[in-house]
């Protein structure tokens, strides 16, 4: 009696035990219809050998390079942030640093602004109002002269100074003389 | 963190570009070399007169050092007058100079505001007393109000006090 076909089939892929594979070698090597089935096996096995793609490796390994190329895709999109929304991560001592600076300069900026601005000037007398103009033209012969005025502060008591014209300049003995006080 | 030093700079950049566009200072110091018989001791008193009454306003004269051709400036407040008055002392000769003084004054006059400036020079020698009246001189029948008077007196430069043993 012949083995099944899944048997010879079995004994074809050296898949049967020792004992089995002895046995049905000995049928084998004996029947020739057993003979005629392996070799259709033979013919089968050949085939789908002869079927498989030559470039099965490489379309693998192209298979799973588009796969790698598409994972580092998706995760460069997930670690790319916009700028504005990225998160800038700094020292303690260079933030400290950075806002000493800030501030410092902020501080010289105000206190060179306002220097420029507002220069201090004698206060004038409360009968005379007349900062407009000469308190500035005043100050500016600071500039233009000589910086270390000497400053004549008349007292608020005496006062009705009157302009009796134009301004004098006499030695002192022509002066007393003309006004017989010599 | 480099971006955010990029931006720190970017912020300063206004201001220090501010801050080189800062005129220089005019006050540059040029070294003059200046001899002694360049200088001399201007004594300025300032006295209020009414009418041929004076006052010293001051205990005593301000004592100057003046260089030849360099100004002396004087400021003068009152009640309801100001003035900026400059003396400057040309060197002629050994003992002859030429002042020249500048004055600008405000003043207010009836309710209003003026301004004066004027220009006087006079040749002088050292040791002689100076008037200057920069509101001018009463005629002399008037007594009402008060005038300003600067009484200076120029001597040369002293580079060492005499002793007065």
């Amino acid at each position: 009696m012949c083995p099944d076909v899944e048997i010879l089939s079995s004994f074809y892929d050296d898949e049967l035990e020792d004992s089995q594979r002895q046995i049905v070698k000995t049928h084998v090597d004996s029947c020739p219809h057993c003979q005629k089935k392996m070799a259709e096996l033979g013919l089968i096995s050949a085939a789908i050998h002869a079927e498989e793609e030559p470039d099965f490796q490489m379309a693998k390994v192209n298979t799973w390079n588009n796969i790698m190329d598409i994972i580092d895709r998706e995760e460069q999109k997930a670690t790319k942030v916009n700028f504005w929304q990225r998160r800038f991560q700094i020292s303690f001592p260079a933030a400290a640093a950075l806002v000493a600076a800030f501030i410092a300069v902020l501080s010289f900026s105000v206190i060179t602004f306002y220097m420029g601005k507002h220069t201090t000037s004698s206060p004038a007398s409360p009968e005379l109002n007349m900062t407009d103009a000469s308190d500035t033209l005043l100050n500016d012969d600071d500039n233009i002269f000589d910086s270390s005025a000497i400053e004549f502060d008349i007292p608020a008591t005496i006062s009705n100074f009157v302009h009796a014209g134009e301004p004098l300049l006499i030695k002192e003995v022509d002066f007393r003389s003309n006004n017989g006080k010599k | 963190m480099r971006k955010l030093l990029a931006a720190f700079c970017l912020f300063l950049s206004p201001l220090l570009i501010s801050a080189q566009e800062q005129p220089a200072p005019a006050n540059e110091t040029i070294d003059v070399e200046v001899t002694d018989s360049q200088i001399y001791n201007m004594s300025i008193d300032l006295k209020i007169k009414e009418g041929d009454i004076e006052k010293e306003i001051l205990n005593g004269p301000v004592q100057h050092l003046a260089v030849s051709g360099k100004p002396v400036t004087l400021k003068i407040s009152g009640s309801n007058f100001k003035a900026a008055v400059r003396f400057t002392l040309y060197q002629q000769a050994e003992d002859t100079l030429l002042l020249l003084t500048q004055s600008t004054i405000f003043m207010l006059k009836e309710g209003k505001k003026q301004m004066l400036s004027a220009v006087k020079s006079m040749p002088i020698k050292t040791g002689e007393k100076v008037l200057f009246f920069p509101l001018g001189v009463f005629p002399k029948a008037e007594t009402t109000g008060y005038n300003c008077m600067l009484e200076m007196d120029v001597s040369k430069y002293q580079p060492r006090p005499v002793s007065q043993e």
